[in-house]
């Protein structure tokens, strides 16, 4: 067992009284496919805006490679290489699906003013050129590079969504539900996509409802409800235990 | 006809004018998504800073140093950028509608400014004995000939500048941002510098073409940069097609002949007023139709940016 | 002191007005700049009838207030109604468009001049330590009555509770089927007869003229915003207190900077909270 890439440890965040997240110890190995599974209201997102840093956590400590980012910006715990995806995925719809990804995968440098106005950006940005140009001939995204986000169908803007994702070379990548609204034929490409990547060294941490996609994809499954983790352990244990069964069975919204 | 002839030439430069202030008001608002309602005020500061420090004429002002045309004007631009980074700092942590309000705010603090430090600005009565660059050159009604000229191969400038901007990967961050801000944040990057740094050369630029505005009118008053001004450059860049390319350009053109269209008849004394008026009354069912019949403007921003893929591949 | 009076006035038309804006921006969910044109008509149509039709200056004052309501109705339908579902930018362009049409409007009509209500509201009266006009007091009683309506109007009748249960949730109010139109008709009814009304009121202790509405809105937005765009009570307040504050600080600089004192209050105080002196729950803002 090696140094988990991302510890949790007695994250709680309150809401005026009610707790959405409450007292989370969570560890994530490198290089595993780990899913975050629960009814509505269980507090999975509002984990993952804290772990993320859209929200301060109001105890707890948050570490990440070793390092604490406990209360650190968005954008800072993302450029350490935790990239996030969102739950109602709207990407950027005025931009085209090009323009996204480059978005996605553009570093600093190539993005200022200064590269604007003087020029230099496009040797800046050939590298990422060629990964946004493999990545949209893999998904099958190539034909419709320059349809604008807002003209794509659903399924396809969760895919361009993804792929906006990995253009940041994630080392860990936050995927939220992103099994739902996508047709149970794009489900089976979607998991060899997200095991792909995980062999290309990523690390994955899934919230979703779909327990068939979790199972068939997650290494192991925490289960929250009521902003508490109440059960942990491999897919096999996870649909065999009997309190995860009545979470389900017993809450059917 | 000659007549008819010189108005139409005025008109098509104060077209002219209002396509650079669309144009720039497209970076700030059309792509940045800064919803700029005070860009009276930053043009009012470029100007005012750049006939303070050139003038030579008046004498009853604390602060005259007469310096040289292109002095002024780069002090004039720097005004602007400053002015931009003072009101945009605080601003942009508020959102929305908020940063909308005190941009507002700030423009008629600027006017209230202009009027009441009256050492300085001269206050209502302002600057209007001042020379023109070149104006040695031609004859009396010539100038507007040249005048003409001179702003419109500023459009062209300020165009490929903003074709320039549009096309790099800043400025499609800046759209990436405007579309969707926490996106943004969560690929690692920086929203807040780089809206302040989007505002600040906004303030820059309309600061640095303030003098041409001031040039045309051939005065300096507080009267010359109320809200109006905001609003008919808004006005230009949404019927052009906000967040295109040539929007602002094709928005400020119509606009600016359909409304002088009606004060053509100038002259008639007691129609003034009335045809004055009218103005408005044109503007504001312009505005209201294009809000009805084609929110997204003329020029469509996919088209802008339709073959950034290509782009690359050349 | 004589400034407080004058404040307490000003500011008791600033709160009228703003209530109504308010109230718009609530249940229709956008900033309408036109709202000050709206004034501005009622303090013409206020002038015209008592100097042209030589009504009493209460009947005119109703007068007005219920035409510029009614007129308020009819723009929303014509001008709002069909780009309701373009989002808020495009209704804020709209209704600045509408500002224009009306300001050019107005002035076709009334002209460009600048007129006095002819009223015999100036004469001044002593009341205590301070001097004030009869015009002063009507300003304040028939402000703090009407305010008095609204409150009771708002929560003691159906329709009232209705536009209440809009404002704070929309589609909640939509599911629970809340008669939508006729709330907004209401709405719109009830903030233009107010923005009518503050007209008439600006009409009494100033003077008429066309360029009002463009001041106004400016210190109505002030207002609004001060006071949390999600209260009424708030709204009230922030009226008062920058109505005050306006005029109290004429003790100590030029009174032309009346807007920028709006204004650095409004800026101090969404420094000191951002969401506004009395910002209620259901505030949904980004």
């Amino acid at each position: 067992m090696s140094t988990p890439i991302l510890e949790v440890r007695g994250v709680t965040k309150l809401f005026g009284g009610v707790a959405a997240v409450d007292g989370v110890d969570m560890a994530i190995e490198p290089g595993s496919i780990t899913a975050v599974i629960g009814p509505n209201g269980a507090g999975k997102t509002s984990l993952f805006n804290v772990v993320t840093g859209f929200e301060e956590p109001t105890d707890g400590t948050i570490e990440f490679q070793g390092e604490e980012v406990t209360g650190s910006q968005p954008w800072q715990i993302a450029q350490r290489g935790l990239v996030r995806s969102f739950q109602t995925p709207t990407g950027f719809p005025a931009l085209s699906v090009w323009e996204n990804l480059m978005v996605g995968g553009s570093n600093a440098h190539s993005e200022s003013l200064w590269a604007a106005l003087v020029g230099g950006w496009r040797n800046a940005e050939a590298a990422t050129n060629e990964r946004a140009r493999q990545l949209l001939h893999d998904l099958d995204l190539w034909e419709m590079r320059d349809t604008a986000l807002a003209d794509l169908p659903p399924g396809d803007v969760k895919l361009v969504d993804f792929a906006r994702q990995l253009m940041a070379e994630p080392v860990m990548l936050l995927l939220d539900e992103p099994a739902s609204g996508v047709d149970p034929g794009s489900i089976h490409r979607l998991s060899a996509l997200i095991r792909q990547i995980r062999d290309q060294g990523v690390t994955v941490l899934v919230i979703d409802h779909n327990i068939g996609f979790v199972v068939g994809i997650a290494d192991r499954i925490h289960v929250m409800s009521l902003g508490r983790v109440i059960s942990s352990g491999t897919p096999d244990e996870i649909v065999k235990d009997p309190t995860v069964i009545e979470i389900y069975l017993g809450r059917s919204a | 006809m000659s007549g008819v002839i010189l108005f139409l030439v005025g008109v098509i430069t104060l077209a002219g004018i209002y396509a650079i202030l669309a144009m720039i008001l497209n970076l700030e608002a059309g792509w940045a998504g800064m919803w700029d309602l005070g860009l009276a005020g930053l043009v009012a500061v470029g100007g005012y800073v750049f006939i303070i420090t050139t003038q030579t004429t008046h004498e009853d002002v604390v602060f005259a140093p007469g310096w040289p045309v292109w002095a002024g004007v780069i002090a004039g631009s720097l005004a602007g950028g400053i002015a931009a980074l003072i009101i945009g700092v605080p601003s942009l942590r508020v959102r929305g509608e908020y940063f909308l309000i005190t941009t507002l705010a700030f423009a008629e603090v600027i006017r209230q400014l202009s009027i009441n430090l009256g050492t300085i600005t001269r206050g209502t009565v302002g600057f209007n004995q001042f020379s023109r660059p070149f104006e040695g050159l031609v004859s009396g009604s010539g100038y507007r000939w040249l005048l003409l000229a001179m702003v419109w191969l500023i459009v062209l400038l300020v165009y490929l500048l903003m074709r320039r901007l549009g096309h790099s990967p800043y400025g499609r961050l800046l759209r990436g941002f405007r579309d969707n801000d926490p996106v943004v944040r969560s690929l690692g990057k920086h929203t807040n510098r780089h809206r302040i740094q989007t505002f600040a050369l906004a303030g820059l630029m309309y600061g640095a073409v303030a003098p041409l505005y001031v040039w045309f009118i051939r005065t300096v008053t507080p009267s010359l940069f109320t809200s109006e001004v905001t609003f008919v450059t808004w006005t230009a860049l949404v019927i052009g097609g906000i967040a295109s390319l040539r929007g602002p350009v094709i928005g400020a053109v119509i606009l600016l002949i359909v409304t002088e269209a009606a004060a053509l008849a100038q002259g008639l004394g007691e129609m003034a007023v009335v045809l004055a008026s009218v103005r408005f009354i044109v503007l504001g069912l312009v505005l209201i139709l294009v809000m009805r019949f084609r929110p997204e403007g003329l020029a469509k921003e996919r088209d802008a940016f339709a073959r950034a893929s290509r782009r690359v591949e050349a | 002191m004589q400034n407080i009076i004058f404040g307490l006035v000003t500011g008791s038309i600033l709160a009228i007005a703003t209530v109504g804006f308010s109230m718009i921006r609530q249940t229709e969910g956008f900033i309408n700049i036109a709202h000050g044109q709206l004034l501005t008509l009622g303090a013409f149509l206020g002038y015209f009838f008592v100097a042209t039709v030589k009504m009493n200056i209460f009947v005119a004052g109703l007068a007005a207030m219920i035409l510029v309501g009614l007129i308020g109705v009819v723009l929303a339908i014509v001008v709002f109604r069909p780009v309701a579902r373009s989002g808020p930018l495009a209704q804020l362009f709209t209704s600045i468009g509408l500002a224009y049409l009306l300001f050019g409007l107005i002035r076709v009509i009334f002209g460009a001049n600048v007129t006095f209500f002819p009223t015999g509201f100036g004469t001044r009266f002593d009341l205590g330590p301070v001097n004030i006009t009869v015009g002063e007091v009507l300003i304040v009683v028939v402000a703090a009555v009407v305010v008095g309506l609204l409150a009771l109007f708002l929560t003691q009748t159906r329709l009232g509770t209705w536009i209440r249960a809009t404002a704070s949730n929309p589609e909640l109010a939509r599911l629970r089927g809340i008669p939508v139109n006729r709330v907004s008709y209401a709405v719109w009814f009830v903030a233009s007869a107010l923005a009518g009304l503050a007209g008439v009121m600006v009409g009494l202790i100033g003077n008429v003229h066309s360029e009002l509405g463009w001041t106004q809105i400016l210190i109505i937005l002030a207002a609004a915003v001060l006071g949390g765009l999600g209260s009424i009570y708030g709204v009230l307040a922030a009226g008062l207190l920058l109505g005050l504050a306006m005029d109290l600080s004429a003790l100590i600089i030029p009174t032309s900077y009346r807007t920028v004192v709006a204004f650095g209050v409004l800026i101090l105080g969404l420094l000191l909270r951002p969401q506004g002196l009395f910002a209620a729950k259901g505030r949904r803002e980004a």
